[in-house]
């Protein structure tokens, strides 16, 4: 019978092909971005190079820091982190670093722009590089500031071109800085380590850097296997409350604590260390729902108007035996086929749109990847949108009296 | 028609294929009432060929209707084959549909994306056979037909005569008792109309199926065993 339905669901398809195209359109053009958003989300939070072990990592990159009649929101300073968040419980390594911030370096006449971050020597023990050239800066590089740089490839190309980039140097903003290291460059949106240059964090010359307790920082807590979080942001609240204050009558409290990437998401605009990761994920999942029904429901609509079409086929499938549930089965079987086949359209749109996005320029490190995950997460999507859009049709025309719909009717 | 092969239907009680039994048949909208059949009491023996006339809007169609299951009376009752129908659901209904009905219609009702061999499965698919059954069975009845070389071709390309055998073959592929013909020949030319006569008294004299058609025609009428008059939703003598 199966096979029966699918041949019926294939000539269908065929008979009105604009409705078909519509239909298509209308699954792959969802699917297609359903896909996107689907993959970007699974780079964007999922481990990925060089966060490669994002799923144990907790980031500090918001405090709120307030007295009587001031507070202070932005990341933690380089004194905070390195006074009260070093060896917590839990926590294998822990490392501080900046935000990237942008630096000019004047190559053969042209001024070039470059993403710099500054960071310690621990960052490359947090992070996971892939070095194509010589290897990374050391404590000691680190506490003697001397000027060594780690450079990406896409940075190394607009440098040096095709030439290696070991030993040689680089002007920024009037600094002349060594290449010690060349890694493979991390793409843009691996907010904590993403750069094209990274340089020992001692090098920073921006006044006050080291003596700040807010602001120009995060620290990545990399926990130790098996560590429970809670225990290790306890641990820092804990010490947030000894925190000595330059000036006690401005500020005298500090609030704050690592997250894990998800968490990051979840609280992006609200204030540190409130987090509600599970209402951010239930928000996603039905913003997704709503994405998906919008379309659903106009297939709806075309899924009637093509089901009342065939009522003279529903009478006679009535009149030769079809119970109501036969005739459910067999639009629900065809309103699935139709959307494999736009979920398959829209995953081959999705996958031509995601490897284009390697085409934009290298340094941006742009890379997506359809994974099997992705893959199943389209079929289960396209099952979904075709029993959504399929089933209270083909319910509501089984229910049709099969004299009515012997004369092609609809009641 | 090549009836040698047919099975001789199981003519069991002797007597009614089925019988209706104070039959009223109303529709009714917000406004208007209709009364397509009134008090029909009507038994149609195992075996008979009837048919049924009257005007347009006497209730012939409404009268098929019912004896196939297909509508049910406002008041009164349906014996099919022994067993009143009434109060039965829709599954029950569509597998006594299935199991002891065939149906012809006068517009022949194809389904235009299948072929031959497609369209006279349906019956099937609503049995527990396999598909190499379902094929084979549907393939005899074709060539019961004289169908064997159209059994690929589509409605749209079959003749009048040709589509309202492929109709035939889809009715009687899962050897129903009770063969219900709305006006079989009322769109087909009067030689064509003639051969689905003989291939519908054949199937009636040799396979012992009961035959009732609905005809506005005077002759095939007077062919048949019996003819049934319909004035108003009202049987007359």
């Amino acid at each position: 019978m199966l096979r029966n339905y699918l041949k019926m669901a294939w000539k269908v398809l065929g008979r009105r092909k604009f409705f078909t195209f519509v239909s298509l359109f209308g699954i792959s053009f969802t699917m297609t971005a359903m896909l996107i958003a689907v993959a970007v989300a699974d780079h964007a939070l999922a481990p990925s190079y060089p966060e490669t072990r994002l799923d144990r990592m907790l980031v500090l990159d918001n405090m709120n820091m307030f007295g009587e009649r001031s507070s202070w929101h932005s990341g933690p300073g380089f004194k905070l982190v390195d006074r009260y968040a070093r060896d917590l419980p839990g926590v294998e390594r822990m490392s501080v670093y900046t935000g990237s911030s942008n630096a000019s370096s004047f190559q053969a006449g042209r001024k070039l722009v470059f993403r710099i971050r500054h960071t310690d020597a621990e960052f490359w023990r947090v992070m996971e590089f892939a070095f194509v050239e010589g290897g990374p800066y050391t404590e000691g590089d680190d506490r003697n500031a001397n000027r060594v740089a780690v450079i990406g490839e896409g940075a190394r190309r607009r440098l040096f071109g095709a030439e290696p980039a070991l030993g040689r140097w680089v002007d920024l903003d009037g600094v002349q800085f060594r290449v010690i290291g060349v890694v493979r460059d991390a793409p843009l949106y691996r907010m904590h380590s993403s750069s094209d240059l990274w340089l020992p964090i001692r090098t920073n010359q921006d006044a006050g850097f080291f003596d700040r307790l807010m602001g120009g920082c995060e620290a990545a807590f990399l926990l130790e296997p098996g560590a429970d979080k809670e225990q290790t942001r306890a641990a820092f609240r804990e010490r947030l409350t000894r925190v000595e204050f330059d000036d006690p009558k401005r500020f005298h409290t500090i609030d704050g604590v690592p997250m894990t990437q998800l968490e990051l998401f979840a609280s992006f605009g609200s204030e540190p260390g409130k987090t509600a990761p599970r209402l951010a994920v239930l928000l996603c999942l039905l913003a997704m729902l709503a994405f998906m029904a919008l379309p659903a429901i106009n297939l709806v609509n075309i899924n009637l108007s093509r089901i009342y079409e065939r009522a003279a086929e529903i009478g006679v499938r009535k009149a030769f035996g079809a119970a109501g549930r036969d005739l459910v089965l067999q639009f629900a079987v065809e309103n699935v086929v139709l959307s494999l086949i736009g979920g398959a359209i829209g995953l081959l749109a999705a996958v031509v749109l995601l490897k284009s996005a390697a085409l934009l320029p290298s340094d941006l490190a742009l890379e997506f990847h359809v994974s099997w995950r992705i893959f199943a997460a389209t079929l289960l999507l396209a099952i979904v949108f075709g029993l959504l859009s399929g089933v209270w049709p083909a319910w509501k025309m089984s229910r049709q009296h099969p004299v009515l719909a012997l004369r092609g009717g609809a009641s | 028609m090549n009836t040698a092969a047919l099975p001789a239907r199981n003519q069991k009680n002797g007597g009614a294929a089925v019988r209706l039994e104070a039959v009223d048949k109303v529709y009714r909208t917000e406004k208007i009432e209709t009364v397509a059949l009134s008090n029909v009491s009507l038994e149609i023996a195992a075996g008979e060929f009837v048919s049924v006339m009257g005007p347009s809007g006497s209730g012939k169609s409404t009268l098929l209707n019912v004896l196939g299951l297909l509508d049910a009376p406002t008041t009164g009752r349906v014996v099919l084959d022994g067993q009143p129908v009434n109060g039965f659901g829709d599954r029950s209904l569509a597998a006594m549909r299935n199991r002891e009905v065939g149906f012809i219609f006068q517009s022949f009702h194809l389904i235009a994306d299948l072929d031959a061999l497609d369209n006279v499965q349906i019956p099937l698919l609503y049995r527990a056979l396999s598909n190499r059954e379902r094929r084979e069975k549907a393939e005899m009845a074709l060539e019961r037909l004289g169908l064997t070389a159209r059994v690929h071709h589509y409605p749209t390309q079959l003749s009048g005569g040709q589509q309202q055998r492929v109709a035939i073959a889809r009715a009687i592929v899962g050897g129903p008792r009770l063969l219900l013909a709305d006006e079989p020949t009322g769109n087909l030319d009067s030689r064509t109309g003639e051969d689905v006569m003989q291939i519908l008294e054949e199937y009636n004299r040799d396979a012992g199926v009961t035959v009732v058609m609905v005809t506005h025609d005077q002759h095939l009428a007077e062919r048949t065993g019996r003819i049934v008059r319909l004035f108003d939703g009202r049987q007359v003598h």
